[in-house]
């Protein structure tokens, strides 16, 4: 059993990731690397663009992992954000 | 060059490779030893049937039309999957909690189990996935015409040009026999088909396999290595700049969506999800798939641009490719690489289509006419088993028709983006659904008939250019020539992409109208429960439900019912195991609101929740929704006030327990000085007579020869003092009852004057013997009071004889005076004696406190008599008093009694 907060952590990542992912997915951000010409022959904005895919892809991998502690059903989770003031 | 006959003998090779897996799936299902039929990689490689053929073949000529643009199909779900905390994962838990069969299923479930709102959620998946199954007969036909009759070579015959129907209807048959024989095998309690997820998971790899061997063909044997085969890309093909505009952002949402919204997606990633926790393994894996299957996407399509003929259709490079190379086996496996992704994309599609089909518009039809009988048992699981697989070759006939109908037209090309812009409609009733409380059915039905409709207008026909329903003229001009409604520049929004401008009008104008219709109508109860139920799904289990709904029903009854859907043996297990779970003996367990609900889930799995509703409610009476309840657990703000609310009532309730704990412990300290003072008190006045009945009877003792009238005169001591003994244990007793009773006495109306007089007849002869005169003056004559009779007597005598023995007036009188005072009846005893010493007045009613020092005859008191008379006139809601001396003598006590009434003599 992992800590609990080691676990919320966990969550707080799941959650960061695809949001992250996504900005560097998008514009502009996106054009910072297609202006950029290539890197070892290979035009810069496929290695950008599968480069951070296998990023999120590795690190999905390792957070998911770790959220999937044993089991503690949300349910019966004693959590300190869940509890009301 | 491969023959005809070969390729058709790999083929149905292939095909029965997939029979053999799906039979030994679904046997391993049967005998419960699933192992790797159901893990997680199973589980994720059924995901990818979201690569169909459109995929396979597509994505290179959509790498060589746009760029980079084809890679949004795969991003899309790539942040869905990597994002799975957020909506998947509420999604699969929501599908296992309530047995959800389709995407139909889960939305009219969560807006209060309406058929209609499923039923146009049917009709648009059916809609969107015609096509889309159209264009999948398509690419298995053409892709077996190429790699049979080598059509690429010759560029004045495209192989377009004449597609061969008859071998795509021999193809829609064999997936309608697969589909069927497989995918409606048995109506099982929670819809999962292990031996389809089997086939469909070694297509996956196949397809996944055969693009990666194309493309390592390419890049490492036609060209040396990546840089290589990038220098050969033509220069327009990477000039991304405007790729990366509003349609990149819409592809990628679009992609997205997709993911979620597909019903084929949502069957595998939904409702064939066996565990939970696969789905963490498919949040990495899923996007790992996606990325290693569009790795070779932009090589193979460098790789084709350069190898091939200028006429060869990009769309076919994947085969084309090795083809011309003289790759047999290589154009072989490619060729697999495309069966399978177009198979196992119709296959799951027919299964959630014709789910939702029979469940949502079959089910609800045949149970509402009257001419099909349906009483047995089993028969309505008949009735699915062939509704489902008449649905499934309908569903594929459509494909077909379509096909036939549009293949000439380069309508097929796009039709996966329009699919997707169709299924995306699904989303705003979905997330809402999942998010939103106040989201109600009309708003969700509203929201998608909206969206729906502007996406057949702005999209979906205008694909066919003029070839259907709206003509060319419309198109381009808008309907009766006004510019204003053109489909493609809806309300003049000119200048976009048709994808995007119809994805923006479809779905903004959807979650407009389903917010705003949501807003204006309130949720009825039964939505308002579903809704609870999915938004707090982590929070609140189903089984929850029976907190809120109220209902009756005959065991017997429900069992007919389960037993017409699930047949005899699933219905008597599923009763006798809750049986055995309530501790009722035999097979039917009592009908309570938790039964009828798990029930209700159960059958939901076969049927789908409006269906499995529509059955319960034939036998179910008396139905109610506490909405109280369910406010309870429904509005987050309610469940903090509530609960803070109980924190403070119980902080109130802990500080008065504290405040009545602290009194009762001074109390019972107080009590604790008391007693010891009693005890010392009593032992003290005890000793007293004690003493001088022992020393009395001593000289007796030891002296025998004393004389007659001595002896006479110390027995006589002797029984006086012990009599005052007596008489003191008897006032202890009387006292020690009237301090620790605790029942209420039984008050009578009595006239009090009448207890008055009595008790001063009685004190006649004592004040007679004791020279004191007694006057009487009665001024409340008649007055009714509530008393105990005795009780009080005692009290009038005790004062009225303390008033005659202890006057050491030399002239003694006592006054007796009833009088009505403020309504009250009050007896005052006055005497003219020495009074009560200023010191004394204070403890006067307390124990063994005698205000008089001694009486005439110079004996003492018990000192109890005042203090039981006090006692006796609290008890009778009276009260006794000592009055202010007024000229230095005597003593003064008045009683006072509350009136109950004034005698008429009055």
């Amino acid at each position: 059993m992992r800590s609990a907060s080691a676990i919320r952590k966990a969550r707080d990542v799941a959650v960061v990731i695809p949001v992250v992912c996504t900005f560097l997915f998008m514009p502009p951000l996106i054009h910072i690397a297609s202006d950029a010409g290539s890197l070892f022959g290979i035009p810069t904005v496929v290695i950008y663009l599968f480069g951070i895919w296998g990023a999120a892809v590795a690190l999905t991998a390792w957070n998911s992992r770790r959220l999937d502690a044993p089991e503690q059903d949300d349910a019966f989770r004693i959590d300190s954000k869940d509890t009301p003031p | 060059m491969l023959s005809a006959n070969l390729v058709f003998a790999v083929s149905l090779g292939y095909v029965a490779l997939l029979f053999f897996v799906a039979y030994l799936g679904d046997k391993r299902a049967r005998a419960g030893q699933l192992g790797l039929f159901q893990s997680p990689l199973i589980y994720t490689l059924s995901i990818s049937v979201y690569c169909t053929s459109w995929t396979f073949y597509g994505a290179v000529g959509s790498a060589v039309r746009s760029g980079m643009e084809f890679i949004t199909i795969y991003t899309g779900p790539t942040i869905v999957f990597i994002g799975f905390w957020f909506l998947l994962r509420k999604l699969v838990r929501i599908g296992r909690v309530h047995r959800i069969t389709s995407i139909a299923d889960l939305i009219s479930s969560r807006y209060g189990k309406g058929e209609s709102l499923a039923v146009l959620v049917t009709l648009i998946a059916i809609v969107g996935s015609t096509p889309y199954i159209a264009l999948q007969l398509k690419a298995v036909t053409t892709s077996f015409q190429v790699i049979s009759g080598g059509g690429f070579a010759d560029p004045d015959q495209p192989v377009f040009a004449d597609p061969d129907y008859t071998m795509a209807f021999w193809i829609a048959a064999g997936m309608a026999v697969f589909t069927i024989v497989f995918g409606t095998r048995n109506i099982d309690a929670n819809e999962r088909h292990h031996g389809v997820v089997a086939a469909i998971a070694l297509e996956a790899l196949v397809k996944l396999f055969a693009l990666i061997a194309v493309g390592l063909f390419v890049v490492f044997y036609l060209a040396d290595g990546p840089s290589e085969i990038f220098s050969m890309a033509p220069p327009g093909l990477l000039n991304t700049e405007e790729v990366f505009g509003p349609r990149w952002i819409t592809l990628t949402f679009l992609a997205a969506t997709a993911v979620i919204c597909l019903p084929r997606q949502f069957q595998v990633t939904v409702v064939e999800n066996a565990d939970e926790r696969h789905l963490y393994t498919a949040s990495w894996m899923f996007p790992l798939y996606l990325l290693l299957i569009s790795l070779f996407v932009l090589p193979i399509a460098i790789g084709g641009l350069t190898f091939l003929p200028e006429t060869a259709n990009p769309d076919m490079f994947v085969l084309t490719l090795p083809m011309a190379m003289n790759q047999d086996l290589l154009a072989l496996i490619a060729f697999l690489g495309g069966f399978s992704s177009a198979t196992s994309m119709v296959i799951v599609a027919c299964i959630a289509l014709s789910t939702m089909v029979s469940n949502h518009v079959v089910m609800p039809l045949a149970l509402r006419l009257p001419w099909v009988e349906m009483k047995a048992s089993g028969d309505v699981r008949r009735l699915l088993l062939i509704s489902r697989r008449t649905s499934i070759c309908l569903v594929l006939l459509l494909g077909f028709v379509y096909f036939r109908l549009s293949a000439k037209s380069d309508a097929l090309a796009a039709i996966g983006l329009i699919a997707f812009v169709g299924v995306a409609q699904f989303l705003p009733s979905l997330i809402g659904g999942l998010y939103w409380r106040q989201a109600s059915a009309k708003g969700a039905f509203a929201g998608l008939l909206a969206g729906f409709l502007i996406w057949l207008y702005t999209l979906f026909l205008p694909s066919f250019e003029g070839a259907f329903l709206i003509p060319l003229s419309v198109i381009e001009n808008g309907p009766w020539g006004i510019p204003f409604l053109r489909p493609e520049a809806l309300f003049g929004l000119e200048g976009m992409d048709p994808l995007v401008h119809a994805l923006f009008w479809s779905l903004c104008l959807n979650t407009l109208i389903f917010v705003i219709v949501s807003l204006i109508f309130d949720p009825k109860p039964l939505e308002r429960l579903q809704g609870a139920l999915f938004i707090d799904v982590f929070r609140t289990p189903a089984d929850n439900e029976a907190r809120f709904i109220r209902r009756y029903a005959a065991s017997n009854d429900l069992f007919v019912v389960a037993q017409r859907i699930l047949g005899t043996e699933s219905a008597y297990r599923v009763f006798s195991e809750f049986a055995q779970n309530q501790g009722v003996a035999g097979h039917l367990p009592r009908a309570d609101d938790e039964f009828i609900g798990h029930l209700e889930r159960e059958l939901a799995g076969s049927v789908g929740a409006a269906t499995a509703r529509a059955m319960i409610l034939q036998v179910v009476k008396g139905e109610t929704i506490s909405l109280d309840e369910l406010m309870k657990i429904v509005d987050e703000t309610q469940q903090v006030i509530d609960y803070s609310r109980q924190l403070e009532v119980k902080s109130h309730q802990l500080q008065q327990t504290a405040r009545q704990l602290r009194e009762a412990n001074e109390r019972l300290k107080q009590l604790d000085v008391q007693k010891d003072d009693f005890l010392s008190q009593v032992s003290h006045e005890l000793r007293t007579p004690m003493t001088s009945i022992r020393s009395f009877a001593q000289i007796l003792l030891d002296t025998p020869d004393m004389d007659e009238k001595e002896t006479k005169r110390f027995t006589g001591i002797i029984l006086e003092e012990s009599q005052r003994l007596t008489r003191l244990l008897d006032e202890i007793l009387d006292l020690a009852r009237l301090e620790g009773e605790q029942i209420d006495w039984e008050l009578h109306e009595i006239d009090a004057s009448e207890a008055l007089e009595r008790a001063i007849a009685t004190c006649q002869g004592l004040a007679a013997q004791s020279n004191v005169s007694l006057e009487f003056r009665d001024e409340a004559k008649g007055t009714i009071i509530e008393a105990d009779d005795d009780r009080l007597r005692q009290v009038f005598l005790n004062l009225i004889t303390n008033a005659i023995k202890y006057n050491s007036s030399p002239e003694p009188k006592v006054t007796v005076l009833s009088a009505i005072e403020n309504g009250r009846y009050c007896v005052s005893v006055e005497d003219n004696g020495a009074g009560i010493r200023a010191d004394d007045r204070e403890r006067i009613f307390q124990k063994f406190s005698r205000g008089w020092r001694q009486s005439k005859d110079g004996r003492s008191g018990t000192g109890l008599g005042l203090a039981i008379s006090w006692q006796i006139m609290q008890r009778l809601r009276g009260d006794l008093e000592l009055l202010p001396q007024e000229d230095g003598t005597g003593a003064r006590f008045k009683i006072s009694l509350p009136c109950k009434e004034r005698a008429a003599a009055e």
